[in-house]
């Protein structure tokens, strides 16, 4: 059974629809990241998620139990469904177990549970710290042992990093995905950063315009993307001219290749080949095909931008072991597979 | 998305708002009843009596002369202070607030107590510049400390002379705040009644307290208290628009150049301090002195010691009431304006900021009016009274509750509902507890000011409970001005309570709770 079932919602403010039509199914202990731009109705589908917003239509299924439709949806404090805000969430007046045992304060094992999160958040002796005292990424890791305390059936975090500097980051990152995996917790995420969404989720949406444009793993959706925008949002692209072959292979300007999405193609059809700039190679013992005009250094690798022959201009990346210098010709090769989309 | 939510707005807490509003509007719209009651004819009458329009020339007279000398005394202090290294800087810097602490009566006693026999239209101008001037100063030192230096360096280094460069860039960032400061002080003259009553200026306050006295024509006392509302309300609006483009200067990011000061030659030095000590001993070294000239001279009559005991406990707990009131009314409107923005909560809020445009003195008639023909029982009785403070600063509770509220991220309560809290338990346990100081503060500000209170106490208090404001009063008109300078000193070290709060925000948060004051 899914852990939770999302089925053509759609919901808003003031009768205008936000989010519209959005149908996905998580299994349970996986981590979903919902990736979009700002605006693109991300925290709107949370919100409605969490209970603060009832559906304009459609439904949500937690468990096997319907929880959200548009007669009487189960009010937010009867969900059972943990929520973790932005950074500057703790309470403040409560100390470090005061805020984890918030929601478990009737619980007659209170006092054993809150220790037991305290040792899985790796914070046993900051139990009687003040939030104000803590680190950003502390303070995000209470906020998530008190959505825990009451063994939620689903953690919802609403962009739990944006407030972090980015060396912090990361390591919040691999700290809240152990510790969901400890707990075997089903969480959703929230996130407009595509390099945390692909580093942390088991599952991953794209949203765009309130709609959802994309439902997968990171890696499909990130080597096999349905959509340019889609391939777009997940890092950076190129979007070449291209035509499939009798065979089922793509033919470029490059020549002939495979593509990621075979069973797709209609041979004869013309379309355009999405290919990462990591696809790329200069191979300078071949004749040069092209002309180098930009370079972006980033320390493990560069950006290079080239100019083909044809006028096409193409960006590749590449390990920095080798120095090149903008207006000399090269050679720029595709060494693995594209996506074809048609028009 | 923000996480401020605007989810729909809960009817119950939608409609408590409103209902609050509505109790804190009586007053003004049971004016409008009376006015209405008097009838066309009467009001046109009382339209085209030259004595009517003298009231006006007066008063507006008055709030523009004021105003005009508040503006000159604080550009040359606030540029003193931000932009020199003048003697003992740090000192005036705190001083230049305390004319707040005291009660415009209280200045106007003892000036009067000083020089028997002063009276009159430029005796009051001067007593009211020297106790309002500050809330001119105060913006306008926020304004010139804050300003971008950038700017004026960068016309300097276009070849501008120090003067016209600063005219071209932080003066004219400064005109924002000082427009407002300007409005406040001008809505402080027309509803300031103890300094116009005590110096015999006829102006609206004055002539409203006496038209009602005087039974037979209290008509005439409604539409002189209608028209001061519509002076107050115009003067208002002027001032939020003034406030809204003073803040959008200061909205832009980025590290903003910081002022160095100027060192000073002996001889501008020596003209800055008697300037600063000129306004020193205006503002508060002759009140000051005459206060303490009558406390030694003692009365004929030793000081009744369990009189002002009484008066002191009679002060304190009527305004406590007013005080748990305003924040009883206020409280539910705080809720509903920091949480969800709409038309309608915005509507509701600023029909509860309506005390801002009753002067005490037309809350008092409004009431009178209402009790007598309305609920008798409640004529001249303690619950009257301290409603009627209640109304007269709500503005502060509000304001006060509603920055507190609005600092507790609203996530805070949406945990505490998935932590399986009820939407009214998990306000109470997250923005309700924490917003609490801040919510306490605002009520004993409304408290305090209260204690101070002079005109809706004369009219309002029942026979025989007198507070310290209206005993004060009685033995000025008495003219027994030594029996007085007790109350007044007391009244004075109340006052400066809130008034020493309300500079140190100034002075160290920079934040604007001006018109909170």
């Amino acid at each position: 059974m899914s852990a939770i079932s999302v089925r053509e919602l759609s919901a808003g403010y003031g009768g205008e629809a936000v989010i519209d039509d959005i149908s996905f199914e998580l299994g349970q202990q996986q981590l979903l990241a919902i990736l979009g731009p700002s605006g693109s109705g991300k925290s709107t589908l949370l919100k409605t998620i969490a209970g603060f917003l009832t559906p304009m239509a459609g439904s949500i299924t937690l468990d096997g139990v319907l929880v959200s439709d548009t007669e009487s949806p189960v009010p937010p404090e009867k969900r059972n469904i943990g929520l973790v805000p932005q950074e500057g969430s703790l309470f403040p007046h409560l100390d470090v177990s005061g805020n984890i045992s918030f929601g478990i304060k009737r619980d007659p094992q209170k006092k054993q549970r809150v220790n037991e999160l305290l040792e899985i958040i790796n914070m046993t002796e900051y139990a009687h710290a003040r939030p104000q005292e803590l680190s950003g990424g502390q303070q995000q890791r209470v906020a998530l042992a008190r959505a825990l305390a009451p063994k939620p059936k689903l953690i919802l975090l609403d962009e739990p990093f944006t407030a972090l500097d980015t060396s912090l980051r990361a390591q919040l990152r691999e700290d809240i995905r152990s510790i969901l995996t400890m707990t075997a917790t089903t969480a959703i995420m929230v996130t407009h950063d595509q390099e945390e969404a692909l580093a942390t989720a088991d599952q991953l949406a794209v949203m765009q315009a309130g709609k959802l444009i994309a439902f997968g793993t990171p890696h499909s959706l990130y080597n096999a993307p349905r959509s340019i925008a889609v391939a777009q949002l997940l890092g950076e692209i190129n979007v070449i001219p291209a035509r499939v072959e009798a065979d089922g292979r793509v033919r470029t300007e490059f020549g002939t290749t495979d593509s990621a999405n075979p069973d797709q193609l209609i041979p004869g059809e013309q379309g355009t080949l999405i290919v990462r700039p990591e696809a790329f190679v200069i191979d300078n013992t071949l004749i040069p095909n092209a002309t180098i005009i930009d370079l972006l250094f980033h320390g493990h690798d560069s950006l290079i931008s080239v100019r083909m022959d044809s006028g096409l201009v193409v960006k590749l990346r590449e390990p920095t072991e080798v120095s090149r210098f903008p207006r000399t010709p090269c050679a720029v090769v595709v060494t693995k597979p594209g996506t074809f989309l048609s028009l | 998305m923000q996480t401020k939510s605007r989810t729909k707005t809960p009817s119950l807490l939608l409609w408590g708002a409103a209902f609050c509003a509505f109790i804190a509007a009586i007053p003004l719209v049971y004016l409008a009843i009376r006015i209405g009651g008097a009838g066309a004819s009467e009001i046109i009458a009382i339209l085209s009596r030259l004595r009517t329009w003298e009231t006006v020339a007066i008063s507006v007279g008055l709030a523009v002369v004021v105003v005009v000398a508040c503006l000159a005394i604080s550009y040359p202090t606030a540029l003193f202070l931000t932009r020199t290294k003048m003697p003992l800087r740090r000192f005036w810097f705190t001083t230049v607030a305390l004319p707040l602490a005291i009660p415009s009566y209280v200045a106007a006693y003892a000036w009067v107590a000083l020089i028997p026999g002063m009276n009159g239209f430029w005796a009051a101008a001067m007593v009211l510049t020297a106790v309002s001037f500050p809330y001119v100063l105060l913006p306008l030192l926020v304004s010139l400390r804050s300003a971008d230096m950038g700017l004026e360096q960068v016309a300097r280094s276009l070849g501008e002379k120090p003067m016209a460069a600063f005219f071209a860039t932080s003066f004219r960032q400064s005109v924002p705040a000082a427009a407002a400061g300007s409005l406040l002080v001008a809505l402080y003259v027309l509803s300031d009644f103890g300094a116009v009553a005590l110096l015999r200026v006829d102006a609206f306050t004055r002539v409203i307290y006496t038209s009602y006295r005087a039974s037979f024509d209290r008509s005439n006392a409604a539409v002189l208290a209608g028209m001061l509302v519509i002076l107050a309300v115009i003067l208002i609006s002027l001032e939020r628009k003034a406030r809204g483009r003073s803040l959008r200067f200061r909205a832009d990011k980025g590290v903003a150049s910081i002022t160095i000061p100027k060192a000073l030659t002996p001889a501008s030095s020596a003209l800055s301090l008697m300037w600063f000590i000129a306004i020193a001993v205006i503002s508060l070294g002759i009140p000051i002195v005459s206060l303490l000239i009558r406390l030694s001279e003692g009365t004929r009559r030793p000081l009744d010691w369990g009189e002002l005991a009484s008066a002191a406990v009679n002060t304190a707990w009527i305004s406590a009431l007013g005080a748990v009131i305003a924040v009883l009314l206020a409280l539910p409107i705080a809720a509903l304006a920091s949480t969800f923005r709409s038309k309608s909560t915005s509507s509701i809020e600023s029909l509860s900021y309506s005390g801002l445009a009753l002067p005490g003195v037309v809350i008092g008639l409004s009431l009178v009016f209402l009790s007598i023909n309305t609920v008798p029982f409640l004529y001249q009785s303690f619950v009257l009274l301290a409603f009627a403070y209640a109304v007269l600063f709500l503005p502060k509770s509000l304001g006060a509750s509603r920055s507190a509220l609005e600092a507790v991220p609203p996530a805070l309560g949406q945990v505490a509902q998935t932590l399986g809290y009820h939407p009214l338990r998990a306000w109470l346990y997250t923005s309700g507890r924490i917003s609490l100081p801040g919510i306490a503060a605002g009520g004993l500000l409304v408290m305090l000011t209260a204690m101070k209170e002079l005109p809706a106490t004369l009219m309002l208090r029942p026979t025989g409970f007198d507070t310290l404001a209206t005993e004060l009063w009685s033995r000025t008109e008495l003219a027994a001005f030594g029996a007085a300078a007790p109350y007044a000193l007391a009244l004075i070290l109340l006052a400066a309570v809130p008034s020493f709060a309300l500079s140190r925000g100034f002075l160290t948060s920079e934040k604007e709770t001006m018109v909170n004051a």
